[in-house]
């Protein structure tokens, strides 16, 4: 457990040089509107002026805040174009037994005072209820930031936490969809094994021979087990979970947890599968979110193989970034639909067979992570998505190691 | 079988001697034909299903009643068994799952039905779809079966369908 002090640490952080920092104990452009406002209602004067806003660079915004906020806000935040994450520092532990949640896609800082100093923010969200924080915050002038705190953290907040809650809301519905239109593949496999159970235990009741009783038992017990595993897999799919914390997740291992619910889909059996792995990258994910992700490519491949065809799995490392595809031998996606299918709602699906979410969740939980889509698909070849995500090293799973 | 040939099925019974008394020519040409030797008289049936498991479920249930089985795992393997040598004459229903890879149940009774017209069809399937159950009907399938099926209900599918073979081979 490592011991932090809001107001910055006196250990050296990292190999980086700590530079100077640029405080004023005096003089904050928020300080001064605020003083502004409550003293007299005379327009504010910024001190020395803010940088006008340029909408074509990436707004570079800081999080401060505990660990679950700083969570719900960074994976919000990394979802909209336009704005990076320049770092997180979570200045309070309600739990002293906790251990830092150092696994988010974004850096993170021990000390708040290092991160501003060190990135040089635009905006610094300030999720803290500290009053030393806010000092902080408010006397830090190096890069001038727009501080967002008190009530408008607040309700920034309040905005994160509903959005959050939608989220996880649309995930779960999203679940059950895809488990819908599996369901004939699942009742298939539930009933054959209960055949088997079924038939050998009528049998069983007027069976005479001992040797035969112990190898219908063990057929039944057998069975039994099928169906035991069929439901655990499916309910690890299918619960609703809380947002778990971002770890390093073995991208090929979570393609075939997908697969151990995709195989539902309907004409599986005929398909060729090729698993074609020369790497198992690692990036920093929530591992249901992978899975999802996965899951959503997968039965959109073998829906559009229809029956027949090859789907085909690969993962890879290039440079920085880790790389799964997912490739059907499908009809392909026409050009002119390529840019509707990451819309939400867009269905060339029959009724029960898609929500029309699949592709919009796939994007937004790819760029969650920082990482991109891209589609390769030729009319009456198939179809291949490619999905890039940064490289999961030592350095961005810590920033202050 | 042998442990089982003291054990009274109550439900065949009656159905045997009936069978032997409307169809004793049918029997006696069979016979003569060498189709019988050492097989059950109540008749033979093809099952096909790509589970190993549900297959010997079957042929137990079936068997213990007096059947004669043969399996085969998908539709494929099924065409060449019903057309290995004495089967087109042995097999008097055939039992058939629909979701098999390669040749699935739809397929091969597509087959069936052009080929075999007079041996009766059961679909004993996972999954219950009305549809595809309303269209096999009209198709002219004997029954449609949803597994987990009852050992009565499995029975009397399959003494009705012989019945219906009977009347389809005079």
């Amino acid at each position: 457990m490592k011991a932090f002090n809001t107001l910055g640490s006196t250990r050296p952080v990292g190999n980086t040089a700590v530079l100077e920092p640029v405080w004023s104990p005096l003089t904050h452009p928020m300080e001064n509107r605020m003083e502004h406002l409550t003293k007299e209602p005379v327009a504010h004067q910024r001190d020395g002026g803010l940088p006008s806003p340029n909408p074509a660079e990436p707004l570079r915004v800081a999080v401060l805040g505990d660990q679950q906020k700083n969570r719900h806000a960074v994976t919000l935040l990394k979802r909209i174009p336009g704005i990076e994450i320049v770092g997180v520092s979570e200045t309070l532990f309600e739990d002293p037994t906790s251990t830092p949640g150092h696994e988010l896609p974004c850096p993170i800082w021990e000390c708040p005072k290092t991160l501003l100093n060190q990135t040089a923010p635009q905006v610094v969200l300030n999720l803290t209820n500290d009053p030393e924080i806010a000092t902080l915050v408010g006397h830090y002038r190096a890069s001038n930031p727009e501080p967002l705190g008190g009530h408008t953290a607040i309700l920034l907040e309040r905005l994160i936490n509903s959005n959050t809650e939608s989220e996880a809301q649309m995930a779960q519905i999203e679940k059950l969809a895809n488990i819908g239109t599996l369901t004939s593949g699942i009742l298939h496999d539930i009933n054959n094994p209960l055949y088997v159970i079924l038939g050998f235990s009528e049998n069983l009741t007027e069976e005479p021979d001992p040797v035969t009783i112990r190898e219908q038992a063990s057929e039944v017990l057998q069975a039994a087990k099928r169906i035991i595993t069929m439901c655990r897999e499916l309910n690890l799919y299918s619960r609703q979970t809380t947002p778990q914390e971002c770890v390093p997740v073995t991208l090929t291992e979570q393609l075939e947890e997908a697969m151990k619910v995709a195989k539902f889909a309907s004409g599986l059996e005929n398909m060729q599968i090729v698993r074609d792995y020369a790497a198992e990258p690692i990036i920093l994910a929530r591992p249901e979110a992978i899975i999802q992700i996965c899951v959503n490519l997968i039965i959109n491949a073998l829906q559009a193989m229809n029956g027949q065809g090859t789907l085909t799995l690969g993962a890879r490392n290039t440079d920085h970034l880790a790389s799964i595809s997912i490739g059907d031998t499908g009809p392909g996606i026409p050009p002119e639909k390529m840019d509707k299918i990451f819309e939400p709602f867009y269905t060339t699906k029959p009724p029960g067979q898609g929500t029309g979410l699949g592709l919009h969740s796939v994007r937004s939980l790819v760029q969650e992570y920082g990482g991109q889509v891209h589609i390769q698909s030729t009319v009456g070849q198939g179809t291949t998505f490619h999905l890039e995500f940064p490289l999961c090293t030592p350095s961005t799973m810590n920033q202050d190691a | 079988m042998n442990a089982h040939s003291t054990s009274t099925i109550p439900f065949t019974a009656s159905e045997e001697t009936s069978y032997l008394n409307q169809s004793e020519d049918l029997q006696r040409s069979r016979r003569s034909a060498g189709m019988f030797s050492g097989q059950s008289l109540l008749g033979g049936v093809l099952v096909i299903d790509d589970e190993p498991h549900v297959r010997k479920v079957i042929r137990l249930t079936l068997e213990r009643a007096g059947y004669y089985v043969v399996e085969a795992e998908d539709g494929g393997q099924a065409i060449q068994v019903l057309n290995e040598g004495e089967h087109p004459m042995v097999l008097d229903v055939i039992i058939t799952d629909i979701r098999m890879p390669r040749i699935n149940g739809l397929e091969a009774m597509t087959y069936f039905q052009r080929e075999y017209p007079s041996v009766p069809l059961i679909v004993l399937t996972g999954f219950p779809d009305l549809d595809m159950a309303t269209g096999l009907l009209n198709r002219g399938i004997a029954d449609y079966l949803v597994k987990p099926v009852e050992r009565e209900k499995l029975m009397v599918a399959v003494a009705s369908a012989m019945k219906q073979r009977r009347i389809n081979w005079f």
